[in-house]
């Protein structure tokens, strides 16, 4: 990855005009080795679900059935992690001022598209005991896969754009496009509300994106970085640090959670069916 | 010199404008296919089975699930003996003459004089 595809990715607010300006990520030593660490990560799904595909492809028994019980627990909870670490980046940059980590917005925001398309593929093509019909009715047979799905496709025009060339092609309307992953996130919340109502995944979501939206909104960003630029109302905005993490990590880690039980459970080929 | 980057300008921005007309149309082909795929599904196969979700699916449990919750096990059944069934008991009049101490009086007591002579 060159220094020149450091470009800010999505969900940059209009006010994020050092990124617009074509400010590039300083990479420290620290930060390239965190850098190539949090790209790592998003290799993890593929090697949890890696076994199961293998195994479909060779035509062992149980092979697309077992891919069928594990690939929206695995894939689906994937994506949704890795769209909220992408999230993540410009409220970091907000509340720490750190520009190492800006360069994995992109690279994020790339692989939660491979991630959910991949998803989709497999849904469509293996969920065939849970959706009997045709691959349109695994794809949006249901509320829930017409919501997901739909949060798969508009990630193209994100990908499409995700790159300088594009930034250059589309100029000023660059930023405009990119608010389409506002439009996504809404979807996903959409989707697993749909999936599993006002119960815990919904509600983990909903924890997890609440500290992101709260430091998007312009009037707390403007503050937070005129105080933090200033030195000044440290007290208060450590309270408000510790409160939005702590609401952060209440959605973040049982969402982890589900991914280590049903991500293990797929890499040995003993997915948990519901 | 002027003119040539006006229009350099101009044009730039309307190659610009024209690049967000195409991701539009990008991003409105990609909502049709899935609200098109959608409408068609809730239309074959009904609306209802549109939004009810399978069993097993997200939060609604499977049928293995419902049938175990609303039964129990059969080796619990098997442990637990089934409780005997009481028999009923014989209704007797109570033949016994009221003695001093008895419950009636002792209510009457409690319930002091006012409530006894009106018994």
């Amino acid at each position: 990855m060159s220094r020149q595809q450091a470009v800010a990715y999505t969900a940059s607010s209009p006010s994020d005009d050092t990124i617009q300006g074509g400010q590039r990520a300083r990479h420290t030593g620290y930060g390239t080795t965190a850098v190539w660490f949090f790209r790592a990560l998003l290799v993890v799904p593929f090697v949890l679900m890696g076994p199961e595909v293998v195994s479909a492809v060779l035509g062992r028994p149980d092979g697309v059935a077992n891919i069928s019980s594990s690939v929206a627990d695995v894939l689906g909870t994937s994506t949704f992690l890795i769209f909220i670490m992408m999230l993540a980046v410009t409220p970091l940059r907000t509340l720490t001022g750190w520009t190492w980590h800006v360069i994995l917005r992109r690279d994020y925001g790339i692989a939660m598209f491979v991630t959910a398309a991949i998803d989709l593929v497999l849904a469509a093509t293996t969920t065939g005991d849970t959706f009997p019909g045709t691959v349109l009715t695994r794809i949006g047979g249901h509320t829930f896969l017409v919501a997901g799905t739909l949060s798969t496709l508009l990630l193209v025009p994100l990908v499409v754009t995700a790159n300088r060339r594009a930034q250059r092609w589309l100029g000023r309307h660059w930023k405009s496009v990119q608010r389409l992953t506002y439009v996504v996130w809404g979807t996903i919340l959409v989707h697993l509300f749909l999936l599993f109502g006002l119960g815990t995944i919904f509600l983990d979501a909903v924890a997890v994106s609440v500290p992101l939206a709260v430091l998007r909104i312009p009037f707390v960003r403007r503050w937070w970085t005129a105080a933090m630029h200033n030195g000044t109302h440290q007290p208060t905005r450590m309270v408000v640090a510790v409160a939005l993490i702590g609401i952060f990590a209440v959605g973040y880690v049982p969402l982890v959670q589900e991914l280590a039980v049903k991500g293990s459970a797929a890499f040995v080929q003993n997915p948990v069916r519901d | 010199m002027f003119r040539t980057r006006s229009v350099t300008e101009n044009s730039a921005r309307l190659r610009r404008r024209r690049a967000k007309r195409v991701m539009d149309v990008l991003t409105v082909v990609c909502v049709a296919v899935v609200t098109g795929i959608g409408t068609s599904q809730a239309v074959v196969e009904g609306l209802q089975e549109f939004v009810n979700r399978p069993p097993g699916v997200g939060a609604t449990p499977s049928d293995e699930q419902t049938a175990t919750n609303t039964r129990p096990t059969p080796e619990i059944a098997q442990v637990i003996p089934s409780a005997p069934n009481p028999s009923p008991q014989p209704i007797e009049r109570n033949t016994r003459p009221t003695r001093p101490g008895s419950d009636r009086e002792a209510r009457a007591m409690r319930d002091g004089h006012h409530a006894a002579q009106y018994r």
